[in-house]
């Protein structure tokens, strides 16, 4: 992702000079190509670090359970992709194809509502004045400051309490309040809707509800992904809090279950083609979301940058 | 997780934390209600990780219609435990659970399980073997009761200890001579692994005679650096430093195919090993046998793992769990109903002589060329050094000793892990026996 953000900076540029700094404090500044390919060659590298791991499992996840134990890590096996494919999605029966239909009530509705919430919050924060406006936004900037983590126990001793454990909602409603996400949003707001438009709506005989849906919201858009693709990557990759939360593994989401496959190898080592297997699934419709939410992910994070 | 807004959580959580806390010092255990007389069946919930114990579950709900059982699979190792551990806190544990032999002091001394003397005491004293009884039993009174037995045993392949010319070593020094010779005949080979990052080292201390934690006088004394478990350090540093076994940890892609590629000839475990053999090194059908655990002069034996049934603390159906406990770890039919949904076979040795039998029955020994396994491991039972216990700060312990032994070496781990226990008993508020 960082090397599409860099070049496409770079050509945005149409200046026709490569974007090496000269400052009069460098009396010579070393060579364009010098600079490009130590550039490069760390971009290479960081690529490679990352593209290791996710081919080893490419490749393990080809293998059945013998080869997998007896040939090394980055050479192949007999090709068995299929069939343990298959064997992940009936093993007890299809509990995995279970998993990810929660891990998409999760994060993908989870994510909708809660990016939902930030924006109105974000919008009224900025658009608005009210008493105790600024003293309530550093509320939530305190919000910001406390690490989910912390968290993760009280939320289940007062889910316990109100009977919410071991259901949808117990790892739902946590995931609804956002405050980073209403600081996002308000800056977006900020960024994206000038205040004419609202004046303009108004005038035009346009509720306040009306014009935030009708209006501010289309302008948001940008902002809105950025908030929803926040969100779904840490609703997807929100495991303690699903661990403290669940016991029904019907419920689980997909992470969960494949450390609950994972844990079980050393006890039962079969089960290693259906975690590394079940993992290469799961990461699937992450990389789709991103490639198809990556543009407004760009112009999200860069919102105000450029007046 | 996201960051909640402070507003409200953090005065709730804090009234809660503090509410906890107070009740945690004073919470009187509720007693145990039998099966309700309105007729309708009491519903028990259990919370397990291990593999077949939905069925067995599902076939006591069959056969019983006073208490009903509720599965629920969780995932084991420490995240299954901090889970367990928070629910009990927050009140919604499962009545029964599994906890691993090594697990049990901790749970026991933290208060999270109930006290099984009065309802399981005599079953466990009656049915089980009496080297297992000293895991479960401690301080006077009976906290869990076990289910598997995992005595030590020496898993080696035949075909390579042909070729090399070398005899199963039955004690140390021979297992030790035994790595000398296959590492000279083949420098790409060796006789196995050593592990540093699982309980090993602490189950072949306990079979050299080594004794890490007791109890004194209603105090705990850990002694971790003890004579014979020096012995066994310096035993297996001196193999390591000498590049005699592999130092691969456990379970890792490395240590897995050394195994299956015959680089590694024989695994140091325990009877459970075996199902895991079989089902991903196929192709070595036949050469695998098994032998007794080599030993220090006499046959000795630790426990490697192993698993029991506990009883949380503030289960209000206390006499149905108790039942349940005894059906799923004495029952025939239990074992029967386990068996039967594994896709893969399983080699796990049941504490318990009837339902080993039945595993026995079960268990194709072809894959061991038709040695008798469950006769062999069962055998090993009964030389499970008694008086072992694993102390109730074994996850703090395990966790330090396997970090200071895989940077300074085993000895040192040996003197970090006593150190840490003195530390996390006094720091639980436990009694530390000077």
């Amino acid at each position: 992702m960082s090397t599409q953000t860099l070049t496409s900076r770079t050509t945005e540029r149409s200046t026709g000079t490569p974007p090496v700094p000269t400052t009069p404090s460098r009396p010579r500044a070393p060579r364009a190509w010098a600079s490009k390919t130590a550039v490069n060659a760390v971009l290479i590298m960081l690529a490679l670090y990352t593209l290791m791991p996710i081919s080893w499992l490419l490749i393990a996840a080809t293998k059945n359970r013998r080869d997998l134990f007896a040939t090394g890590g980055f050479s192949f096996g007999e090709f068995n992709l299929l069939s343990n494919i298959h064997e992940v999605f009936t093993h007890n029966d299809g509990i995995y194809g279970r998993w990810l239909l929660n891990t998409v009530i999760y994060a993908v509705v989870g994510s909708a509502i809660s990016s939902l919430i930030s924006v109105a919050a974000g919008y009224a924060f900025d658009k608005y004045a009210f008493a105790g406006k600024e003293k309530l936004f550093g509320v939530v900037l305190a919000g910001v400051l406390v690490p989910g983590a912390v968290l993760t126990l009280p939320m289940y001793l007062l889910a316990s309490k109100a009977g919410l454990t071991n259901t949808y909602w117990a790892l739902l409603i946590p995931s609804l309040v956002n405050p980073f996400g209403v600081y996002l949003a308000r800056v977006f707001s900020e960024g994206y809707v000038p205040y004419e438009v609202i004046e303009a709506a108004r005038v035009d005989g346009a509720g306040e509800i009306r014009t935030f849906r009708k209006i501010a919201l289309p302008m948001l858009a940008p902002g809105f992904m950025t908030l929803f693709l926040f969100s779904f990557t840490a609703s997807w990759n929100n495991f303690y809090g699903a661990l403290v939360m669940l016991n029904d593994k019907n419920l689980y989401p997909v992470n969960l279950g494949l450390h609950m496959w994972n844990i079980s190898t050393t006890e039962s080592p079969e089960m290693y083609s259906l975690a590394i297997t079940g993992s290469l699934i799961a990461v699937i419709p992450l990389v789709i979301a991103f490639l198809c939410l990556q543009r407004f992910w760009r112009s999200g994070l860069t919102a105000g940058a450029v007046k | 997780m996201k960051a909640q807004s402070l507003r409200v959580y953090g005065a709730v959580a804090a009234a809660v934390s503090l509410a906890l806390l107070t009740s945690a010092c004073g919470s009187g255990s509720t007693t145990s209600s039998a099966a309700k007389d309105d007729g309708k069946p009491v519903t028990i919930t259990y919370w397990t990780w291990t593999t077949g114990a939905e069925a067995a579950a599902a076939e006591f709900n069959r056969t019983h219609t006073d208490i009903q059982v509720q599965f629920s699979q969780i995932p084991g190792g420490a995240d299954g435990y901090s889970k367990i551990s928070n629910a009990i806190k927050a009140g919604g544990a499962p009545d029964v659970t599994t906890i691993e032999y090594a697990m049990v002091p901790e749970f026991a001394s933290q208060g999270y399980l109930e006290d099984l003397t009065a309802s399981s005491g005599e079953l466990v004293k009656k049915s089980f073997p009496a080297g297992i009884q000293d895991l479960v039993t401690f301080g006077g009174k009976t906290w869990s009761v076990p289910f598997d037995a995992t005595p030590q045993v020496y898993f080696y392949r035949k075909d390579l200890f042909e070729k090399y010319g070398v005899s199963v070593p039955t004690t140390w020094d021979e297992y030790r001579a035994a790595a000398e010779k296959i590492k000279a005949a083949d420098p790409k080979a060796r006789i196995g692994n050593f592990p540093t990052d699982t309980p090993l080292e602490a189950t072949l201390s306990w079979q050299a005679g080594a004794k890490w934690f007791q109890i004194k006088d209603g105090a705990w004394k850990p002694e971790i650096n003890d004579a014979p478990s020096q012995k066994v350090a310096a035993f297996w540093q001196g193999m390591l430093k000498d590049d005699l076994v592999f130092n691969y940890g456990s379970g890792t892609p490395e240590e897995n195919k050394s195994k299956a590629d015959g680089t590694s000839a024989s695994v140091v475990g325990a009877a459970w090993s075996g199902g895991g053999m079989i089902s991903t090194m196929p192709d070595l059908k036949g050469k695998w046998g098994v032998a007794p655990i080599p030993h220090w002069g006499t046959p000795a034996s630790g426990m490697f793992g192993g698993t029991s049934f506990a009883v949380t603390k503030g289960s209000k159906h206390t006499k149905a769990a108790a039942e349940f406990v005894k059906w799923v770890t004495t029952d025939p039919a239990a074992m029967t109903a386990r068996i039967s949904a594994l896709k893969n076979p399983s080699t796990s040795l049941p504490a318990n002589r009837e339902m080993a039998a039945v595993a026995a029955k079960a268990f194709d020994t072809s894959y061991f060329g038709g040695q008798d396994f469950y006769k062999l491991t069962g055998e090993q039972i009964d030389t499970i050094v008694p008086g072992w216990t694993w102390g109730p700060v074994w996850g703090k312990v395990n966790a330090d000793f396997k970090d200071e032994a895989a940077k300074n070496g085993l000895a040192s781990g040996l003197v970090k892990a006593q150190g840490s226990a003195q530390t996390a008993i006094e720091s639980r508020g436990l009694k530390l026996a000077k």
